[in-house]
């Protein structure tokens, strides 16, 4: 049996995160226009999704939304769809401010089916703020506004994370053959959830349920919360960490805790500064590269911008008597600042027993005391210091640093 | 003064890619800016105090290093000098992640990280000392400024403006 939903023509946008709730609400026959290619429905298919999102739009959302936003519609009449009608019922209040949905093609082969769930193909051509979410995992590799877990024959969990998030995800999903209650197939049905909901439905999934969740308007949202890491902390270190971590684990949960903790062990490797390595890795487990260059820049260019203005302002009033009298008292704070910097970062990097430590205080004492010589250039003090590590102080597990330095 | 960009901008990136953690630039910007006479001890000091002062992490001393050295040019550069190496972190974790957790790469992370520390030590005293700040009470707010830092228990930003209240007080 072949099923065949012709594909109905994409809007100008792809279910971008300005169009509204609204959109969203009018969006969602379309979704399901947008495109089912069957190959043969008792061994799965290539399903031709589609599922978008729309930023604040609880209170935008049109009563006529309102039941796909309770309960999941099966699409059509009970029985299911019939495929050449399947346009027509799909395509319903569509015109040029309906936000589009996007499409993904999704293969729903026996071994993507089982375990963790379906496998999406990046699609080409999406706009700059998208994401797409590999749906099945709890925290997925690239951030789930919502995901997706069959946790039985006939049920599947939808479960969405951005909880703070005003985003309205919305999940096209579509089940072929029987299972649970509903008898023939296919199936499809559109579900609205509020992120931060977790949503249970009855679709069976054994045969498939094919499940995509798309959040548009990730990298807009991690740009601006990390423009507002890079600008709301003072000083670096601790504090930034708490920030980051509150951020990234308990509001986005984008990461889980155990996560958030292996790619800050990864950060403490990276050269530079540790706290943009940091960022970058979340960016990048979030939304690959692009969310790289949304968490990096966005805490990095405000956060220097402010640092400029500071100095200029410093500049301003450089020559007067009472910043003179200022820098002179300034000067051997930074400088105490300093040492701590250096005595917090052996404290962390040292090794507890009592041989292990005395080597690694060596090392330090070594560097200090060349320091203070200048006999050597600090590149190959540091160099030295590398390969005195790689043949002796490696005998122990990665040291996990309590204590940011960055 | 007019510095040559290019340069510059391999300096920061320099010191940048060879040290770990925030501040742990300072040895080798102070041996490449400061004994080129580019810079000044009395800049880092400025620009180490407006790092913490000033929002972000704190290795962004390096922009109002860049700042004062070479204008809005320099800082830009900074900036990005500052934001480019840590990244070479990722496409490594994502290819090899277990080769980051053996133990040859724990001692070079920990070796370096120690040598490190003691020439970022080593700075910090040349830079007081450079800088002139060498009266008993700068002194003293050295060692309360270590102590307080070390502890950890006072916003770093605080720390900064104690100091500056107490040079406004003695330092006239």
């Amino acid at each position: 049996m072949k099923v065949r939903w012709n594909v109905v023509p994409a809007g100008p946008t792809c279910g971008d995160a300005k169009s509204g709730g609204g959109v969203a609400g009018r969006g969602v026959g379309g979704a399901v226009g947008a495109g089912v290619r069957g190959r043969g429905v008792a061994l799965g298919a290539e399903v031709g999704f589609a599922v978008g999102s729309a930023d604040a739009a609880a209170d935008a959302l049109g009563a006529g939304s309102v039941d796909a936003a309770g309960v999941p519609v099966p699409e059509g009449s009970a029985g299911g769809l019939a495929p050449s009608t399947a346009v027509g019922a799909g395509a319903r209040s569509f015109d040029d401010a309906t936000a589009a949905p996007p499409r993904t093609t999704i293969s729903t082969a026996a071994e993507t089916r089982n375990g963790s769930g379906l496998r999406l193909a990046d699609p080409v051509g999406f706009a700059l703020f998208a994401a797409i979410a590999e749906s099945g995992t709890r925290c997925a590799p690239r951030h789930c506004a919502a995901s997706s877990r069959p946790i039985g024959p006939s049920t599947v969990w939808i479960h969405s994370f951005s909880s703070v998030s005003r985003n309205q995800v919305w999940i096209a999903w579509m089940s072929f053959g029987g299972g649970g209650a509903f008898a023939a197939a296919p199936f499809s049905w559109i579900h609205i959830c509020s992120t931060g909901f977790h949503v249970k439905t009855g679709v069976s999934c054994r045969p498939t349920s094919a499940i995509t969740v798309r959040l548009t308007g990730t990298l807009e949202r991690l740009t601006r919360s990390w423009i507002a890491v890079g600008t709301q902390s003072v000083g670096g270190g601790t504090s930034t960490l708490l920030l980051i971590r509150r951020l990234a684990v308990e509001r986005e949960r984008w990461l889980s805790p155990r996560e958030f903790g292996e790619l800050w062990a990864l950060s403490q490797l990276s050269p530079g500064i540790h706290l943009v390595a940091l960022a970058g890795l979340v960016g990048d487990r979030v939304a690959g590269w692009r969310g790289v260059a949304a968490t990096v820049g966005g805490m990095l260019v405000p956060a220097a911008a402010i640092t400029v203005a500071v100095t200029v302002a410093y500049g301003a009033i450089a020559s007067s008597e009472i910043a003179r009298a200022a820098l002179s008292g300034v000067a051997p704070t930074a400088a105490g600042m300093t040492l701590a910097t250096a005595l917090l970062l052996i404290r962390s990097t040292a090794r507890r027993a009592r041989a292990q430590a005395a080597l690694d205080l060596a090392v330090s004492a070594a560097a200090f005391a060349a320091g203070i010589a200048v006999a050597i250039p600090t590149v190959a003090a540091i160099a030295i210091g590398g390969l005195i590590g790689v043949v002796a102080l490696g005998r122990e597990r990665p040291t996990s640093r309590e204590t940011p330095v960055g | 003064m007019i510095v040559d960009p290019v340069g510059l901008f391999l300096v920061f990136l320099k010191a940048s890619a060879l040290s770990l953690g925030g501040l742990s630039s300072l040895p080798l910007l102070r041996g490449d800016l400061v004994a080129t006479h580019i810079a000044t001890d009395q800049q880092l000091v400025q620009a180490i105090a407006i790092g913490r002062v000033s929002t972000g992490p704190n290795g962004l001393y390096i922009v109002s290093l860049g700042y004062l050295v070479g204008g809005f040019a320099g800082a830009a550069l900074a900036t990005v000098a500052a934001a480019v190496p840590p990244l070479v972190i990722i496409p490594i974790a994502r290819v090899s992640r277990h080769l980051l957790l053996t133990p040859p790469v724990a001692g070079l992370v920990r070796g370096v990280a120690l040598a490190t520390a003691g020439l970022l030590a080593a700075s910090s005293l040349q830079i007081q000392i450079a800088a002139g700040a060498t009266a008993w009470w700068q002194i003293a707010l050295a060692a309360a400024a270590v102590v307080l830092s070390y502890r950890g228990t006072i916003h770093p930003a605080f720390v900064i403006v104690g100091g500056a209240a107490a040079g406004i007080l003695l330092g006239r």
